[in-house]
């Protein structure tokens, strides 16, 4: 009982992290329409951007958001222009084609700056806990999961409250009454991708206290957010929430139980429970 | 005389499989037959993969998961069992067409199309090797040694020469293959499903049947490859064999070769073979060729989508298309008619 208490608390912790690598990819999709199978990558690449700060000048993965949101952006911008904008109206098949591109070449030029093993950073705060009952709490990942939420529920709030919010959404409804409505959804295109990007470096240098970054994590991750993404509908963000927790519950609980490779196994069978019973057209929801 | 588009593909590709049988006899240093076998069993899994994704439109990223399928069957047969290899082989192939017929058919089922069944089959992929990781009838992954030993009837050579014979007969096949269903029935529903499964459907194509058969055709073949694989290397891990790796390289040497074409795939995977053996003769360090190699596949992708959908293939018949040879620019066009891939473009908006 204990054991399963403990997965489950874990798997709550990162339920919510989880929703916030999906935010970003969910974004796109629901946006632009635009598969990007190098989103987990651009989280890899925020860890990494924490670690590299982290080693040169001892900076705290959260302080080194100051570094990693503005880089991220930029790079975002830079992929939207040489990638993303000359794929975007071709079929889906292009943008997987293209994505993996850069997922290679970004994995590959990580592994010719860091190499190829394992990095943590080692915060005063990563191996402590607080305990509750007979439960172990870790504080950074209590600290990431905390920042997630908030995250979240400001990129909700982003969406509807404002009018970038408003313009993002009726540019995922329908892009010729957009440019009717007198958004210029070009630039509205950008900047989502450009905010899209920052959310995953941003989540990927939230988690640096407690996780383990590796080149290769991408794919991982990637993973992991179509399967939210899936269960939660395109560019929703509450589904996003929704769809991080289902993940983050069974792989805390599986993982606790049994191993967590089987964990792993868990999610990917997932997905293809949910790809055969969901039927084809979550392309026709919009942004909630 | 005018030179027909047939006699053109036929005479290619006579004389390809003249060159190919005929590099023993030239080449004795088994580090070039070495590096040789590497690039032809590439450009075979290659060849494989064009043909769900080249010629049909399954965007199969699970491919790996046949490779590695067949080379723990014929393996494992071999190491529990004591069954030779050369029948391990096909019992690979059954078992990992059973597998991609069940899941093209399950996929079909749900209607499971597009994008989401690239990434069905990319999570069956990762699923597999998950399960093959902590699967200890198999060595989990630690993986499994074979020990070199010659033995030819159980498919262990001490030369190079046998491998290169072999893996050079499994390319000629799967081009033989591909040839074949190019022009034959199945081939053009194929090429219909590609373009509109829809429209295909309207017109009576049977759009299950025919993934369902070009899927398992193409994953038994890619089993026989990764039997070759276990046999050539005799050391198969989940970390090797069911990675991404095999599967990286199978969709960047037929898109940058030529996506949908018979010799694409192969010119493809020759170049990037001939590039990875390039670098190695750069003083780069041990690693550093390996990354770099691949950050080149990367942006060579890129290259292929945005600006030469066709791959190099598309690029060489316009360069030809471009002589001054009447006859030539229609051999060529006829060549282009119907088979080069537009499923990249199809969807983009025609201004009125």
């Amino acid at each position: 009982m204990t054991t399963f208490i403990q997965g489950l608390t874990t798997g709550i912790l990162m339920g919510c992290i989880y929703a916030f690598f999906a935010i970003g990819f969910t974004l796109v999709l629901g946006v632009m329409k635009v598969v990007n199978f190098a989103h987990g990558t651009f989280v890899v690449m925020g860890m990494y951007i924490a670690i590299f700060i982290f080693m040169n000048y001892l900076w705290d993965p959260f302080l080194s958001l100051l570094i990693v949101i503005p880089s991220m952006f930029v790079f975002g911008l830079i992929v939207y222009y040489i990638i993303v904008k000359p794929i975007r109206e071709q079929p889906l098949s292009a943008h997987v084609i293209a994505t993996i591109g850069l997922l290679i070449i970004i994995e590959n030029v990580i592994t010719l700056i860091f190499g190829s093993q394992y990095r943590t950073v080692t915060v005063p705060y990563t191996t402590s806990a607080i305990t509750v009952g007979s439960v172990r709490i870790g504080i950074a990942r209590m600290f990431a999961a905390a920042t997630s939420l908030c995250v979240v529920g400001l990129f909700y709030l982003l969406l509807h409250r404002t009018d970038f919010g408003r313009a993002v959404r009726a540019c995922a409804d329908d892009i010729e009454g957009a440019w009717g409505l007198g958004i210029n959804v070009h630039r509205t295109f950008l900047i989502a991708f450009g905010i899209g990007s920052v959310l995953a470096g941003f989540s990927g240098a939230v988690v640096m206290p407690f996780a383990v970054a590796s080149p290769s994590g991408g794919l991982d991750i990637v993973i992991k957010t179509f399967v939210i993404v899936i269960i939660g509908g395109m560019g929703s963000v509450g589904g996003a929430l929704v769809g991080g927790l289902i993940i983050g519950i069974v792989e805390g609980i599986v993982s606790a139980l049994w191993s967590p490779a089987i964990a792993i196994a868990a999610v990917f069978m997932i997905l293809i429970i949910m790809l055969t019973i969901k039927p084809e057209g979550f392309f026709k929801k919009g942004l909630e | 005389m005018l030179l027909s588009a047939s006699l053109l593909r036929k005479t290619l590709f006579v004389l390809f499989v003249l060159a190919l049988l005929s590099v023993p006899f030239f080449i004795r240093s088994d580090y070039l037959l070495t590096v040789l076998i590497a690039a032809l069993f590439g450009a075979y899994i290659c060849v494989c993969w064009n043909l769900v994704a080249g010629y049909t439109g399954l965007f199969s990223l699970g491919h790996q998961a046949f490779l590695g399928l067949g080379a723990y069957t014929s393996t494992i047969l071999y190491v529990k069992y004591k069954i030779t290899p050369w029948m391990g082989m096909f019992a690979g192939g059954m078992i990992a067409a059973v597998f991609a017929a069940s899941i093209t058919f399950i996929c079909y089922r749900y209607r499971v199309k597009g994008m989401f069944f690239a990434v069905a089959t990319l999570a069956f992929g990762f699923l597999l090797q998950a399960l093959f990781m902590t699967w200890d009838y198999v060595n989990a992954s630690t993986g499994i040694w074979l020990t070199l030993q010659n033995k030819p009837a159980d498919f262990f050579f001490m030369a190079r020469v046998p491998y290169y014979w072999i893996i050079s007969v499994l390319l000629v096949i799967s081009l033989l293959v591909t040839y074949y269903l190019e022009r034959s029935r199945l081939g053009y529903y194929m090429v219909a499903i590609r373009e509109d499964e829809d429209v295909a459907e309207s017109l009576g194509v049977n759009s299950s049947q025919c993934k369902v058969i070009v899927m398992a055709l193409s994953a038994f073949l890619t089993a026989l490859g990764g039997t070759f694989y276990a046999q050539f290397y005799l050391y198969i891990s989940p970390a090797c064999v069911l990675s991404i790796e095999p599967l990286i390289s199978m969709q960047v040497g037929a898109l940058v070769g030529g996506s949908g074409t018979l010799f694409g795939p192969v010119i493809g995977w020759a170049f990037f073979s001939f590039l990875g053996e390039f670098l190695r003769g750069l003083p780069l360090g041990g690693t550093a060729v390996g990354v770099i190699s691949r950050i080149i596949w990367g942006l060579s992708l890129l290259i292929v989508i945005i600006f030469l959908p066709t791959g190099m293939i598309g690029l060489g018949r316009k360069l030809i298309s471009l002589l001054p040879f009447r006859h030539q620019k229609i051999a060529t066009q006829e060549i282009g008619s119907g088979i080069s891939p537009s499923h990249f473009t199809k969807n983009e908006k025609k201004e009125d």
